[in-house]
């Protein structure tokens, strides 16, 4: 079959927003299978896999289109761009508590929210008088943002999104005390009865309302338990209030919650 | 055909339906019984035998029938290209012209192998009426109408196309190993 329309050769060719269709597509279908081959070609053609064309095309058109598209089977390579459609990309010690709490909220999902994570990521950046970098504040529609990300090849949203869980690795583990439960003192538990198993109870209750509200009520305590002061500490260096909050909790010898 | 007790034993893939024949090979190929006596006993009943003929059967009679058994049928060498059924014609390819299978429908065939009416399935996939739109003729409840009607169609004659897709099938795997033989050169 001739007159085929193009394939993207390399990840640089496919976007983000084609990317994240792609991770669906083989959470749905058996990768390697020809319905799976048909959504895949129809996405990057950008027609229906419905589409008359797929009636058209044969086996053997389906075998060389695979080979053409053999470079699918190898993730994004990381290419050290960190500069991108007039926004770069924010080195991550200067990130603010607040970008900071989004990028963790956008993190338990990172695929479905590799555009929104990228869009924290990515700034517009400035010279001041003094020739110092200065950053865009977070105040822009993230979502504005993330559909500009949604068009960007794959492989910058992928090279960003890996300096970012690389750099998370090192941050949690560097304050993994702050990010631990205490534990609880070994040995073996007796079982509890009565009041003290309604006690017990009360407590996971407790436990697992904090988790739920973690974010807010450190924030809570920070502020003083004044909510006017909450965008100060948004604005404030990630880095900086978790040292605080370490040396707090180094000096307190009990946690920080 | 074999004739036991008076009664007409069907042992021929020449003397099912589409629909029998799929069933027999669902119970030979996707079953699993205890006793071998079990899974014939279910292959007479969707013969057309019913519990008393089976009774009377004894075990020379029971082991004279399962050796009449013929499922291959002879090879027949023109694809029918048409089906008439119920007044409407349907055609697995246009006349004078080469079969042709699509990616669309091949991925119907790969999702319909693992299915237990496999063979109607596949001639519903192959053979599109002749007044319906691409569009139509892939429409999932058509699809259906289509296996369904299929079902009643005599089995040997149309057993030929699933002896030319299990060969489609062969060259292209063929196909695709001498392709990577090409690449590792």
């Amino acid at each position: 079959m001739t007159n085929l329309p193009k394939l993207p050769s390399n990840w640089r060719e496919v976007t983000l927003s084609q990317y994240k269709e792609l991770i669906e597509i083989s959470e749905l279908i058996k990768e390697g299978s020809i319905e799976y081959w048909i959504e895949v070609l129809a996405l990057f053609w950008d027609i229906s896999p419905q589409d008359e064309v797929f009636d058209q095309l044969e086996w053997h058109n389906l075998i060389e289109l695979q080979r053409a598209l053999g470079w699918l089977s190898h993730h994004p390579k990381p290419n050290g761009i960190t500069e991108w459609d007039g926004l770069h990309l924010k080195p991550l010690n200067d990130l603010f508590l607040g970008e900071y709490i989004d990028l963790e909220h956008y993190s338990s999902e990172p695929i479905q929210n590799m555009d929104k994570i990228v869009a924290i990521l990515f700034k517009k950046q400035r010279h001041n008088d003094w020739d110092h970098t200065e950053w865009e504040p977070y105040t822009y529609d993230l979502a504005e943002r993330a559909n500009v990300v949604n068009g960007w090849p794959v492989d910058i949203a992928w090279n960003a999104f890996n300096i970012w869980i690389a750099w998370r690795t090192d941050f949690m583990d560097k304050y993994r005390e702050l990010f631990q439960a205490d534990e609880e003192p070994e040995g073996e538990e007796a079982p509890l009865e009565g009041y003290q198993k309604i006690e017990a109870k009360k407590k996971k209750l407790v436990e697992e309302r904090q988790k739920k509200w973690s974010w807010e009520h450190l924030l809570w305590n920070m502020s003083g338990e004044d909510v006017t002061k909450f965008n100060k500490l948004f604005q404030t260096k990630a880095v900086l209030v978790f040292n605080i909050l370490s040396m707090k909790k180094s000096l307190d010898g009990t946690s920080v919650d | 055909m074999i004739k036991i007790n008076e009664k007409d034993w069907i042992t021929n893939i020449d003397e099912m339906t589409i629909g029998q024949f799929e069933q027999v090979m669902t119970i030979i190929n996707k079953e699993e019984h205890r006793f071998v006596v079990d899974k014939y006993i279910k292959i007479f009943k969707v013969l057309g035998a019913d519990e008393s003929d089976i009774q009377n059967l004894s075990d020379d009679q029971f082991f004279q029938i399962i050796g009449a058994y013929d499922l291959n049928g002879s090879k027949i060498e023109q694809l029918p290209r048409t089906i008439e059924v119920d007044g409407y014609q349907y055609a697995a390819y246009e006349e004078g012209k080469e079969v042709h299978l699509g990616l669309s429908g091949l991925a119907k065939i790969e999702k319909a192998m693992a299915e237990r009416d496999f063979y109607s399935y596949l001639l519903a996939i192959l053979f599109k009426r002749e007044d319906q739109t691409s569009e139509e003729h892939w429409r999932d409840y058509n699809l259906s109408a289509r296996r369904k009607r299929f079902k009643a169609l005599p089995a040997h004659t149309y057993f030929s196309w699933v002896q030319w897709m299990a060969e489609k099938i062969k060259t292209n795997i063929e196909f695709i190993n001498d392709k990577s033989t090409e690449a590792t050169k």
